[in-house]
């Protein structure tokens, strides 16, 4: 229980963070996905299994706080977090690098699923734009942000790891 | 055994996912095209998120103003130096604007100067020095022997008389003032009732008042009385302004009176000054006929013209 709480008022935070704090610094109305680096990290340190998970609950949460199409983010956050949690025991945790490279990764998958969902549900947008002006800042903040954010989530899962 | 057991594992996970994963996409779906409301209301995790928010709002707020002012004041610091910078800038093109301002008014006296005063060959010049003696009154013009100028060529402003030139190099001048105590400029009076004539000389006690010598006692010379140059002597042409009387005195010795001038030209004010290089007699003036009274006109032969002249 207490591990959960601590979990949610984590996410609180940061989702907190990230639409109240950050939006000061969104260029055009892109600012970071910071539940996405947060799914991303949860998969390499806790696997695929909690992975998909804690992904699906980050989705599924920032969906439900952010009015978007319900079941969007948990979509993907839970493909996000699987397919990290694949790589949780063949990479090093600890490396600068990864949450990096899966922020990076994750960002242009999420974005292209979420482009192809929304296809699918009937809006019409120009793709190349969409990439050149939403893909972009996003892949930019993503990235900076990839590294903190994995230092929080290792620093809080090293701290509930004892905890029932 | 163990190995079967994570292959069965493996291969469960693997389904669950896609079938947690599948349903999610139709929950996409139906909630888009809403058939589906979420069991947590949207109010519910708003309520939970209020408070975080609020408080990271408020530290957000705090956080940008304090970097607004920052940043503010930075930019304030670089606006304020590049403000200083371009107001030096202005400053300088305001002098200089101010500058060409001042020379187009000289050179536009000069040229009507020029203009009225067809009996002289005028050239231009510009002031590049001046002497600084307390005895002697001299300045250096830009025009020399390579320009066509030679010794004793007076020296005039569009106001009056200046001065003569004394000594000439290939590229500029000497004029002495007629200030200085050594020039000596032959003078009259203009006013046709008195027309007297004397000897305009620099004034040792007073560098900016000339005086007039060489007036006979009682003569008809008073206070205002406009000096001209007679053209006695050969090197002033007749008839420039030299300035007025100021004040007529007695000389010591009793016989002549002593006449201090204001001269027409501002000697504090010297930069543009004009060679006279040749000077003929002037051309008389057109007569126009007088006015004459409405209803007694004549023509050119004197013959009434009008109603009377039927």
């Amino acid at each position: 229980m207490k591990k959960f709480l601590a979990w949610l008022l984590f996410v609180l935070v940061i989702y907190a963070i990230q639409s109240s704090f950050i939006s000061l610094v969104y260029f055009h109305g892109i600012g970071p996905d910071m539940l996405l680096l947060m799914t991303g990290s949860v998969g390499f340190l806790k696997g695929k299994k909690l992975g998909a998970f804690y992904g699906f609950l980050f989705g599924l949460f920032q969906d439900i706080a952010s009015g978007t199409f319900l079941g969007i983010n948990a979509f993907t956050k839970l493909i996000a977090g699987y397919v990290c949690g694949i790589f949780s025991n063949r990479v090093l945790n600890d490396s600068f690098a990864l949450p990096v490279a899966a922020a990076f990764l994750n960002t242009v998958a999420s974005f292209v699923a979420f482009e192809i969902i929304m296809m699918l549900l009937g809006y019409r947008f120009n793709f190349l734009t969409h990439l050149q002006l939403k893909l972009g800042p996003l892949v930019c903040y993503n990235v900076v942000f990839a590294w903190p954010i994995h230092c929080a989530v290792r620093w809080l899962h090293n701290k509930t790891a004892d905890m029932k | 055994m163990s190995r079967i057991r994570r292959d069965n594992d493996s291969r469960r996970t693997t389904w669950l996912f896609v079938s947690v994963a599948v349903g999610i996409f139709l929950v996409i779906f139906l909630a888009a095209r809403g058939h589906l409301n979420p069991v947590l209301t949207n109010t519910t995790v708003i309520s939970a998120l209020a408070p975080f928010q609020r408080a990271i709002s408020w530290a957000g707020d705090k956080v940008n103003g304090a970097v607004t002012t920052v940043w503010d004041i930075a930019a304030v610091y670089y606006q304020n130096n590049e403000l200083k910078e371009e107001v030096i800038a202005l400053r300088q093109q305001n002098l200089q604007a101010a500058e060409y301002v001042s020379e187009n008014i000289r050179l536009r006296e000069m040229l009507n100067y020029k203009q009225s005063a067809v009996q002289f060959d005028l050239m231009p010049a510009k002031v590049i020095g001046r002497e600084s003696s307390t005895w002697t009154s001299v300045i250096s013009i830009n025009r020399g022997s390579s320009d066509g100028i030679t010794a004793n060529m007076p020296v005039v402003t569009e106001k009056g008389l200046v001065g003569v030139v004394t000594e000439v190099s290939p590229h500029a001048s000497r004029v002495q003032l007629i200030l200085d105590p050594r020039s000596s400029v032959g003078t009259l009076v203009q006013r046709a009732e008195s027309r007297v004539a004397g000897i305009v000389q620099g004034n040792p006690s007073d560098a900016v008042l000339p005086q007039m010598i060489n007036i006979p006692r009682n003569s008809d010379i008073v206070e205002g009385d406009t000096i001209v140059t007679s053209g006695f002597g050969g090197v002033y042409p007749k008839g420039l302004m030299v300035g007025s009387v100021a004040e007529v005195k007695n000389d010591s010795g009793g016989l002549l009176e002593i006449a201090y001038i204001y001269t027409a030209v501002d000697f504090q004010k010297l930069e543009d000054v004009m060679i006279i290089t040749a000077s003929r007699e002037a051309p008389p003036q057109p007569l126009t006929p007088p006015k004459q009274t409405p209803g007694t006109e004549t023509d050119k032969d004197g013959k009434p013209i009008g109603e009377g002249g039927k």
